[in-house]
Formats: structure tokens, C-alpha cells, sequence
């Protein structure tokens, strides 16, 4: 939240100053604060970030072979990317755990990559490059917007009162569901709620308002930091592609995939499941590498790996039952299906969390068991 | 119209400061152009110019041509027009039959048209040493540099922009006079007189529904009607805003164009069917371009707009097409597809406003709803008649009715659809050519014994054009040394799309070229448009399968977005089941772009033509 209200700061002369100064200058304007931003606080993810985008750039731009060119920028850059994730830079001279907005500028430059195969890449020079990577209100916190989308933006930007003010009204919604949402009633109110109830002996419920917290916690934080970003986006002139689209009300595990995180879930799928797919024609190799990368991007540890592959077998078997007999048969007796695809997803995804919040696997155990009734 | 209102209104009313050209991002105040267009006036009046005496005008600079065309219809003087990139045989036949008083030039023109300066009042365009505007100023006063009266636009620098003695041009005056085809020998100025101009333009405000908010983007040439009358002169009648993008429309301008339509808060986007064609095809992840609190409607004028390609527009865009029907004779248009429910029927060119129709056979009878004839308007906007042309006048101007060269028939609604043409114009991206035009210059290379040109159909441009050639000594002669004798002579509009050679034409007994027999060693009139329709129907038959949605609610312009069932799993269902029926395979690259159907047909279509 402190690095969220710094970026904040470094953004308010950002945005005055985008409309202050002329078309030409902008994005030098960009450059430039986010290079004193990163030089102030993550001079190493400075330097990663400044050598990545020169590299990705150059290495795409001249290559004569396109796809090969692609496959270099993609590996270099996702073993950075990974070298950091398992915690090594602390191996070098690097004290952060990792270097700040890696996680999301690595899967940018992937993007521009991938899109570069694709040829589908707008016309543009190193400096667009660079100013869609050093993008302030984007860069610690995603979404992970698009390329062609940033260039789209930056020609038709213009000073608009209700999208300057619909960006206020976001950054404050983002701030109100961080700190009185999020912070205080889920985790301040919503924690007190969960001992009370333990003192009193309602172990399940307990238990199952402490699964439930967790996930509400982590939707609402992120939506939060995604609305500030969206909101300071706006206030430029952009409008960054949406991060959620209330995941809890999905129908189905593929549902609930297309309404969270959205900027990443559409990143696996565009540049991992259809390449996947497209090489070795087969569904489900897809989903799993996609799940897998998805995993890795939070953290790579035994638990997110468990996690991802709750997630594949949840989505194939959607798939394989959405497209039966049985789903046909079924929904001729199920009373209000909506509802019940909905109760479903919620619990599977509430409960596939639990693989992430616990501490240890101990205590997962313990929380699955009490779930399900097998703890005395 | 009020053009004294006007003028005062922007030299020292409340139009002044207001944008009026907002020309590839330099902009222009209605105080500063009509300031401009009021020192003009008085130059010419000095030099003993009156109403309908002749200016003559070739000149590079939207500005400029915008500034002396629009000097002469509010003075009272006839603008003669021509661009200057016209063949030089031509321009000479021209400027001598105009019989100008005064001209603006290019100063080079003057030499290569062979233009004597002293038998007229001759302005010469020079570009002008440019300064930075700090120092222009600081300069201005210590500048000794002579006051130059045949030098534009230095001449603007010593004239005072007062307006004395002002009054509105007679209504039967000829406001300007348009050269649009015709043979050297045969030229055919269309004489516009005021009552004409203002008549139409006050049709256009009103039918468009343009008032001081309006903000139109036409990047139109000025020499075209459609790119003068529906650009500065109905922006100045509607007091609103004209924005001109790029100096000449590319491919890769698309993006900023469509861009610019948010971006300059515009309202009317004034475009012919071939750049709408090639925005419908190059436009990917701009579909949301129009969806703007400002946008209004497409008005697509010059050519025939393909209903294939109005309806695909309309729903990639989700905005709508007004399609105008019009000829240089009737200012710029006449009949009307879209503005309102009433006047709309997709694939016509709708119904006439302030104006009358009728639809006649070869004798010269009215024909009933249903069945094809010869359009003719009658209205206050239709033309005076060709410049001292009376033989060209008289076939097409009787009793008052425009005999309009083009087949039509028209329902019972009273919606009019064009279904062919009688006269011989050939319309390539909203251009006309007269093919004998062209002819006549490439029967003036010393190795061409005889050439026919022939227009043909095509997908972007609407018509493109053929020329075929007999050459004396084919071994010489190639495509390439034609072409760039042709780059010489004619405009760039007006070059043939192919060069064919043959041998000898076939010729009926009287010795006449048989164009229906040449037409056919080419394959004229192709139908791409039912082979795509029926493509994009197998495309929706396989995806309404693959995402169990019905394959009639589907369009083009439909993605993974829009379509609920598209997902991953489907898409790549979709995929496999369009590679089996195709009977291709995609590649890795091709399958991540298939996200939406026009890339898939895209796709389909390059692995049909390789197949």
C-alpha cells in the first residue's frame, strides 16, 4: 500500500503534466518519471527492465527470422523472469525478493514477442516501446495491458471531463475497497468475526469464514490496486484493458477463468494454450501448460503447483461434462442450474485457495478436514 | 446563405477565434481565413476584377486552394479549378478556353503550361523563406524586403483585410466552373451557378443535420466537388469545423485516421466507397472508432457503395453509412440513403431530397416502379450547362431535368437503386475518368498504333481501369515504358490499374473496336462479392456448431468478445473443424490471430488461394 501511494505521488505531476505539454514530448514525459520513480525506489528493476526492453526490441526488430527471434526474447526473458522467482537474485547483489513490477513487465514483453510472431504489432519505434513499459500507473500492479492497445490510446488520447473524472472515481473506489473494504472489514472485522467464533467453539464455521476471507480478501486487494491503476490510466487518457468482472458471480470453472485476473488468464491462453494447442493438437496439454504458467507467475512452490492442477482438472472436466450427455439429461431435473453452477464454482474455487493460504501442508490438511468433516 | 453574416461574423464577430480548418494539425480561425479571404477580395477588386469575371486557379496547399476557391464564390467572382497535377496538354486547352482574367498558379506552371503572365493578372505561388515565429515577429518591423503584388502568398503580407462595399453575389452568377472529363478537344466545364451552390449546400446541412457543433473530417481533394463543396464551403455554411488529416489518404494512416475520429471529436466522416473498403480491411482493434459521444454517421459519396460492403461497415463499426448519390452537375449530391428510416433501404441510393426524380426508357417515357432506365433530377441545385458547350449542354439538360447517364430503377417506395451506367465513365475509388481521355494520351506514345480503355470491376476501388494497346513495335513497347510515359501526362488518378497488349482488336465491319469481345480475354465483371458471402456462411455454419449458438446472429464483425460460447476449448474446435473442412491446416501464429471472423476468413482465404 506505501509503494501504491508513492507511484501515486509520482503519478499526479505525471498526469498534469500530460496535458500540459505538448503531444510530442509525452512519451518522453512517461520515460522520464517512471526512470526517477524506478531509480528512487527499484534502481534494479531499473536496470533489468531498461537492459529486457532494449534487448526485446533490438533482437525483434533485426532478426530475419521472426520466429526464432521470438523464441530467443521469450526464453531470456521468462529465465529473468524465473531466476528472480526461485529467489536467486539474493545470489548476486539484488536485497528486494523480487525486483519490483518483474512479474509484470516480463509477461509484457512476452506479449510484444509473441505479437511480433503474429505480425500484428502497430507501426513503432523504440521510444512507444519504452513508454508502454515504463507506464506508471501499470507498471507495479498490472493489468497487463496490450501493446496495440497502449499505441491505439496514445493517437486518440484527448482531454475528456467525464473520462478524467470517471478516473478519480476509480482510483477512489480502488482505494475504498484496499483500506475499507479490504483491510478493515474483511480482514480487521472479518478476522475478529472468525475468532469470536472459534472461542465459541463453531470450529466449521470458523473455518469456513476463514476460506472464505482469504479469497474475499484477494479479490477485493487486487481489484482495488486494478482499479487505482485503471483510474490513474484514465485520468492520461487510456483506458487499460479490466482485471475483473465480478468472478463471483461465474457459472462454471471456464467462466470463472475468463472474470479473474483477466489480463492474465487472456495472456495464458493467447501465448500459452493456443501455441500448446497448435503444436500438439491436444486440449488438455493446452489448459495444463497454461495452469502451470499461471502458477509460476505467482510463485513457484509446491502449493501453487497443487493448485494449478486442482484448476486443470476442474476446467477439462467442465468441459468434457459441458459438452455430454449427462449435462442435457441433468439440466432437464435441476431447478434454478444458474444458481447451482454458481454455488459450485464459488466452493470449488474457495476451496482450491486453501492450497495457497495455508502455511504448510499440515495445515492445509487440517483446513480440508475440518471442511469435511473429518476432524475431531 | 448569409455569406455577408459570415464574413462579418468571423472578422470581428463571434466566429473569430473559432477553429474553422483544422488542417493535419495546424489549425486556422475563422477571423484569420476570412481575414485572408476579405484581402484577396480586395486585391482582386483593385486590379479591376467584378462579379463573374473568371479566376483561375492551380495551386498545391489545402489552405490556399480552400482560401482563393472560397474568395471567389463569396465575392462574386467564378472560380475555375484545376489541379494541378492535370496533363499539361489539357490544362493549356483549358486555361485557354476559360478565358480567365485573373490566375493563381503554381510558379511553375506557368512556364510548363506555356502561360503568357502579362495577358492577365497573374499570381504566381513561391513558398516563402519560413521563420520561427519569434523571430518573424522581431523581424517584421526591420524587414526591407520589397512588397512582391504577383507573389502569393507574400501578396497577403501588404493588403488590407477590410471588407467595403460588400454585397452577396447575384443568385445567377456562375460561382465556380468544374472540368471533370472529357477529351482535350472536348472539355466539359460544369457552370455552378450561386443559386445552384447555396441551394444544395443548405439540402446538405439540413438532410445531414450539420449546425455550429459540427465537426466533419473529409480528406476528399479540393479540385473534387466532393471534397470542396462538402468540406470548406458547407463546413463555413454550417459555421463548424472541418478537420483534414493527412495530406494524402495511405494504408498506414488508417489507425490515425480512425483514431482521430474520437480524438477530434468529429462528426461526419465524409469518405468514398474505396476508403471504406480498405478501413473495413485494415482496421483491426479499431472497431470501437466510431462508438464516440460525438460521431454522427459515415456519409460515402462519389462511387457506388457495394451493399456488401455497407452492411459488413455498419456492423464491424456498429455505425452507419449514409450513402449519397450525386454528380458534378447537381453540385455534389442529390438523393439520399440513410439519414433518416424513411430515406434508408440498404443497396440504394435512397430517395431525392429538395429535388425530383424520374426514371424514363429510350423514347423518353416514364417507366413504372420496378423497371430500368435513364435517371434525370430536375432541382434548384442542378447546373447551368457546360462552359460554351452547347452541344454537350443540350444532351443532357432539357427542359430543365439532368439526364444523369446512370440506369436506375426505383421502387414503390420510391428509394432508388443505380443498376448501370449509359454514359462512359469509368469511377476508380471516386474519381471519374473518361476513358477516352486516357486513350487519347496513350495514343500519343510514337510505338502505340491504337488503345482502348475499359473499366472492370474491383474490390476496393469499386472500378479500376484497363487500358489495352496495340503497339507498333511490341518488342519495345512493355508496361513499363508506357507507365512511365503515362506518370508524365496524367494524374495519378487516372493511371490504368493493367496494361494489356495485344496484337489487334477485334473489330466489327465498320471497323469499330468490339469491346464486349476485348472484355472477355480479361474477364470483366467478376463476382468476388458471392464467393466471400458464400465463405463467410460456411465460416458461421462451423462456428454455430462449434460455440451452439445460431449461425443467423452471427456477423462479421462478431469475436471471441461478442460471441458467448467462444472460448478456448471451442475456438480450437472451430479451428480443427475448419481445417477438416477445408481440408488445410493452420499455423501456430495463424490459430492465436483467429480470434474473430474476419481474421478467420482472412486466413481461410489465403490458404484457398495457395491451395
Amino acid at each position: 500500500m506505501e509503494l501504491q501511494v508513492f507511484v501515486l505521488l509520482f503519478c499526479i505531476p505525471l498526469v498534469a503534466l500530460s496535458w500540459a505539454l505538448p503531444e510530442s514530448w509525452q512519451r518522453y514525459l512517461g520515460i522520464l518519471i517512471t526512470t526517477l520513480f524506478l531509480g528512487l525506489y527499484a534502481p534494479e528493476s531499473l536496470l533489468i527492465l531498461t537492459l529486457t526492453t532494449l534487448f526485446s526490441y533490438y533482437v525483434l526488430k533485426y532478426s530475419t527470422h521472426i520466429a526464432a527471434a521470438m523464441i530467443v526474447v521469450c526464453v531470456v526473458i521468462f529465465s529473468v523472469f524465473v531466476f528472480f522467482k526461485l529467489g536467486l537474485g539474493k545470489t548476486i547483489w539484488i536485497e528486494r525478493l523480487l525486483p519490483l513490477g518483474i512479474s509484470y513487465y516480463s509477461f509484457r514483453q512476452i506479449h510484444y514477442a509473441m505479437e511480433a510472431y503474429k505480425r500484428k504489432l502497430p507501426a513503432h519505434d523504440l521510444k512507444d516501446y519504452f513508454a508502454y513499459l515504463f507506464f506508471l500507473p501499470t507498471l507495479l500492479i498490472g493489468p497487463i495491458h496490450r501493446f496495440p492497445e497502449f499505441m491505439k490510446d496514445g493517437r486518440r488520447r484527448r482531454w475528456d471531463n467525464s473520462l478524467f473524472s470517471e478516473g478519480l472515481e476509480r482510483i477512489l473506489y480502488g482505494f475504498v475497497k484496499v483500506i475499507v473494504l479490504g483491510n478493515y472489514l474483511i480482514s480487521a472485522r472479518g478476522g475478529a468475526l472468525m475468532d469470536m467464533l472459534e472461542a465459541n467453539g463453531y470450529l466449521w464455521l470458523s473455518t469456513y469464514v476463514d476460506v472464505v476471507r482469504y479469497i474475499a480478501n484477494s479479490y477485493i486487494q487486487f481489484a482495488g490496486f486494478s482499479d487505482i491503476a485503471i483510474g490513474l490510466a484514465l485520468t492520461m487518457g487510456y483506458r487499460v484493458m479490466e482485471n475483473f468482472d465480478s468472478p463471483f458471480r461465474a457459472t462454471d470453472i471456464s467462466d470463472f477463468w475468463q472474470r479473474w485476473h483477466i489480463s492474465l488468464s487472456t495472456w495464458c491462453r493467447e501465448y500459452v494454450y493456443f501455441p500448446f494447442y497448435s503444436v500438439t493438437r491436444n486440449y488438455y496439454i493446452g489448459i495444463f501448460f497454461s495452469m502451470l504458467i499461471l502458477a509460476l507467475w505467482h510463485d513457484i512452490t509446491w502449493q501453487y503447483l497443487a493448485w494449478a492442477s486442482v484448476h486443470v482438472i476442474g476446467i477439462n472436466t467442465w468441459h468434457i461434462y459441458h459438452r455430454s450427455a449427462l449435462r442435457v439429461a441433468l439440466h432437464r431435473f435441476i431447478i434454478a442450474p444458474v444458481f447451482w453452477g454458481r454455488f459450485i464454482t464459488f466452493h470449488f474455487v474457495v476451496l482450491s485457495f486453501v492450497l495457497i493460504s495455508g502455511k504448510n501442508g499440515e495445515e492445509i490438511w487440517r483446513t480440508f478436514k475440518i471442511l469435511f468433516g473429518f476432524h475431531v | 446563405m448569409h455569406t455577408e453574416e459570415l464574413l462579418h461574423k468571423s472578422l470581428t464577430g463571434e466566429l473569430k477565434k473559432k477553429v474553422f480548418l483544422d488542417l493535419v494539425g495546424k489549425q486556422h480561425t475563422y477571423g484569420d481565413f476570412f481575414s485572408d479571404v476579405a484581402k484577396m477580395r480586395n486585391l482582386f477588386l483593385s486590379k479591376g476584377l467584378k462579379e463573374g469575371d473568371k479566376i483561375f486557379l492551380s495551386i498545391e496547399g489545402d489552405y490556399d486552394i480552400a482560401l482563393l476557391f472560397l474568395t471567389c464564390v463569396l465575392s462574386g467572382f467564378t472560380a475555375v479549378s484545376l489541379d494541378p497535377h492535370i496533363n499539361g496538354n489539357r490544362a493549356k486547352a483549358i486555361f485557354e478556353q476559360a478565358e480567365a482574367k485573373a490566375c493563381v498558379l503554381e510558379d511553375h506552371l506557368f512556364e510548363k503550361w506555356g502561360i503568357d503572365k502579362s495577358s492577365l493578372f497573374a499570381l504566381s505561388k513561391k513558398e516563402t523563406q519560413k521563420k520561427g515565429a519569434l523571430f518573424k515577429k522581431l523581424l517584421k518591423s526591420s524587414s526591407s524586403e520589397p512588397a512582391d503584388e504577383s507573389s502569393y502568398p507574400a501578396v497577403l503580407g501588404i493588403l488590407e483585410n477590410t471588407l467595403t462595399d460588400y454585397h452577396p453575389p447575384s443568385p445567377d452568377s456562375i460561382a465556380y466552373i468544374l472540368f471533370t472529363s472529357g477529351t482535350t478537344s472536348d472539355p466539359k466545364g460544369v457552370m455552378i451557378t450561386q443559386r445552384n451552390l447555396w441551394a444544395h449546400i443548405t439540402t446538405l446541412k439540413n438532410v445531414y443535420g450539420m449546425d455550429d457543433t459540427t465537426r466533419i473530417l473529409n480528406n476528399l481533394s479540393f479540385y473534387h466537388a466532393d471534397g470542396m463543396m462538402e468540406g470548406p464551403v458547407l463546413t463555413a455554411f454550417c459555421q463548424g469545423t472541418l478537420v483534414r488529416l493527412v495530406k494524402k489518404f495511405e494504408i498506414s494512416l488508417i489507425a490515425d485516421i480512425l483514431a482521430s475520429i474520437y480524438k477530434h471529436r468529429i462528426s461526419h466522416l465524409i469518405a468514398p466507397p474505396s476508403m471504406l473498403a480498405l478501413i473495413n480491411k485494415f482496421s483491426e482493434g479499431y472497431e470501437d472508432s466510431f462508438q464516440t459521444p460525438d460521431f454522427k454517421f459515415i456519409i460515402s459519396l462519389s462511387a457506388h457503395l457495394e451493399e456488401h460492403l455497407w452492411q459488413n461497415f455498419e456492423q464491424t463499426f456498429k455505425t452507419k453509412i449514409v450513402n449519397v448519390y450525386g454528380l458534378t452537375e447537381t453540385v455534389s449530391g442529390s438523393l439520399f440513403s440513410g439519414t433518416s428510416d424513411e430515406l434508408r433501404k440498404i443497396g440504394t441510393v435512397g430517395k431525392p431530397v429538395d429535388c425530383e426524380v424520374k426514371v424514363l426508357d429510350e423514347s423518353g417515357n416514364a417507366l413504372p416502379a420496378n423497371q430500368e432506365g435513364e435517371l434525370l433530377i430536375k432541382g434548384d441545385h442542378v447546373f447551368k450547362g457546360y462552359y460554351k458547350n452547347q452541344e454537350a449542354t443540350d444532351k443532357v439538360l432539357k427542359d430543365g431535368w439532368l439526364y444523369s447517364g446512370d440506369l436506375a430503377v426505383q421502387d414503390e417506395q420510391g428509394h432508388v437503386k443505380i443498376t448501370g451506367r449509359k454514359k462512359n465513365i469509368i469511377i476508380v475509388g471516386g474519381f471519374n475518368v473518361h476513358p477516352e481521355e486516357v486513350s487519347e494520351v496513350i495514343n500519343t506514345h510514337p510505338l502505340v498504333l491504337e488503345s482502348v480503355c475499359v473499366g472492370v470491376k474491383d474490390t476496393v476501388f469499386g472500378e479500376k481501369l484497363i487500358a489495352c494497346v496495340v503497339a507498333s513495335d511490341p518488342a519495345k513497347l512493355t508496361k513499363n515504358v508506357l507507365r512511365a510515359f503515362l506518370t508524365e501526362q496524367l494524374e495519378i488518378n487516372k493511371m490504368p490499374a493493367d496494361i494489356l497488349f495485344y496484337k489487334e482488336f477485334p473489330k466489327g465491319l465498320a471497323g469499330k473496336v468490339q469491346l464486349k469481345e476485348l472484355e472477355k480475354t480479361f474477364g470483366k465483371d467478376q463476382a468476388p462479392d458471392q464467393v466471400q458471402q458464400d465463405l463467410q456462411q460456411e465460416i458461421f455454419r462451423l462456428a454455430s456448431s462449434s460455440f451452439k449458438v445460431d449461425a443467423n446472429g452471427l456477423t462479421m464483425s462478431d469475436n471471441s468478445q461478442t460471441v458467448n460460447g467462444w472460448d478456448s476449448m471451442a475456438h480450437l474446435h472451430l479451428v480443427t473443424q475448419l481445417e477438416e473442412r477445408f481440408n488445410t491446416r493452420f499455423g501456430a501464429a495463424e490459430i492465436m490471430v483467429m480470434n474473430n471472423f474476419k481474421s478467420i476468413e482472412d486466413i481461410l482465404k489465403k490458404h484457398l488461394s495457395n491451395a
